[in-house]
């Protein structure tokens, strides 16, 4: 997956993360390495409204159980919502 | 050695929809925002779906991948506390001895509710003497309390096998009641038995300080730390550890995960790298880390349990 800051399709995913982070981190200082709990403050209550949210802002299901124990970082949270995008159009 | 001290068996016809209903509303009670029904029900989906991997072939592979030798499965007798469990009490302790003979990564403790009397009690002597369970599980928010005599049979026999105890402790799903569930319920039953080892199931969760207590006063109480997942993800593991270790309680400590229950939280392999990494905080020696991911459980385990830890690992 190419570097998620020339993605301006996942900028509602930043904007997210930008708005439930307690560090106040704003969108575009949000690194793809950067870790939601450690690095940007997002812990497991907040985790949850994360992804509701970003299922709401997108209009489908977005998340499993599976996937959603393995994103660490906002790269991961990206890879799963194209990961989505890449079922639904494997042209 | 990894051993995963607390695991359950994820099927719906084991672990019944009400009780993922419970604990739906449990985590949607400690939420700090509001909800709408949309994204209510979608926390409960996304609950729902923790309870599929009834062949433990998800369990496995997170095992695997984390390190973890042996997970033991814990029996939960919900038959009388909900209406509508799909399988008898005799019947999921048969699918977890299939589960048993069928990978060697497996222990199991045994489960029945005390109220089901001698009938149960049949079937709890029948599943450690003969289908190779080697402890056992109470589940008290079911409705009984560790100390109510009904049980003494039960421990008497855990006494004559050397079979640890591992009782649930702290609040649990919302459908269930928590009354029994303080850890000051057990001391009876630790007193009046003082050769059978007693695990406190998470460590009594927000009760942890009675727990420690308990397990710093009482040689033959021991805490189970799975549960914790939550805390660990506000960063609040590493000062409860913290409290442990200053009471001389490492010794005491077991790691477990309470699969699946907390899967949302994390991987199998967080899990165990959130213990790992306390040796680099400084707040634990690397031989008391192994101890707590396996040696601490695997002494408490009767001699046929041990042969098949060594075994499996």
């Amino acid at each position: 997956m190419q570097s998620t800051e020339l993605r301006p399709d996942l900028e509602f995913a930043r904007q997210a993360v930008a708005k439930l982070s307690s560090r106040g981190v704003k969108p575009e200082e949000i690194e793809d390495e950067m870790a939601l709990n450690q690095d940007l403050g997002i812990d497991s209550l907040q985790f949850i409204r994360l992804i509701l949210e970003i299922e709401r802002q997108s209009s489908r299901r977005i998340f499993n159980v599976q996937i959603i124990a393995q994103i660490k970082t906002f790269r991961d949270l990206c890879v799963a919502i194209t990961r989505l995008e890449a079922k639904r159009d494997p042209g | 050695m990894i051993l995963d001290c607390h695991c359950h068996i994820a099927s719906h016809r084991i672990m019944p929809r009400e009780f993922f209903s419970g604990w739906a509303r449990t985590v949607k009670s400690n939420l700090p925002f509001h909800l709408d029904s949309a994204q209510e029900h979608r926390i409960d989906d996304l609950l729902f779906e923790l309870n599929e991997d009834a062949d433990c072939v998800k369990l496995l592979a997170e095992m695997d991948s984390a390190g973890i030798d042996q997970a033991v499965l814990l029996v939960i007798d919900f038959g009388l506390a909900y209406k509508n469990v799909a399988l008898t009490i005799e019947e999921i302790h048969l699918a977890h001895k299939e589960v048993l003979q069928r990978s060697d990564r497996f222990l199991a403790f045994s489960n029945v509710d005390p109220r089901r009397g001698r009938e149960g009690l049949d079937l709890f002597e029948k599943a450690v003497r003969e289908w190779g369970f080697c402890g056992m599980k109470l589940y008290p928010p079911c409705g009984y309390s560790p100390d109510d005599r009904s049980l003494f049979p039960y421990y008497e026999i855990c006494r004559e096998l050397h079979l640890p105890v591992l009782t649930h402790t702290g609040p649990t799903a919302a459908t269930l009641p928590f009354r029994h569930t303080r850890p000051e319920h057990v001391d009876d039953a630790a007193f009046n038995f003082p050769d059978v080892n007693f695990i406190l199931g998470h460590a009594a969760i927000a009760h942890y300080a009675d727990a420690a207590l308990l397990a710093q006063y009482r040689p033959n109480i021991f805490l189970d730390l799975s549960g914790f997942q939550t805390d660990a993800n506000r960063n609040e593991f590493k000062s409860i550890i913290s409290w442990h270790v200053r009471r001389g309680l490492a010794r005491k400590l077991m790691f477990g995960t309470d699969w699946p229950i907390h899967r949302f939280w994390g991987s199998q392999r967080d899990w165990v790298e959130k213990f790992a990494a306390l040796e680099g905080e400084s707040l634990l020696t690397g031989e008391e880390i192994s101890n707590i991911l396996g040696k601490n459980l695997f002494n408490i385990l009767p001699v046929e349990g041990r042969k098949h830890a060594e075994y499996g690992t």
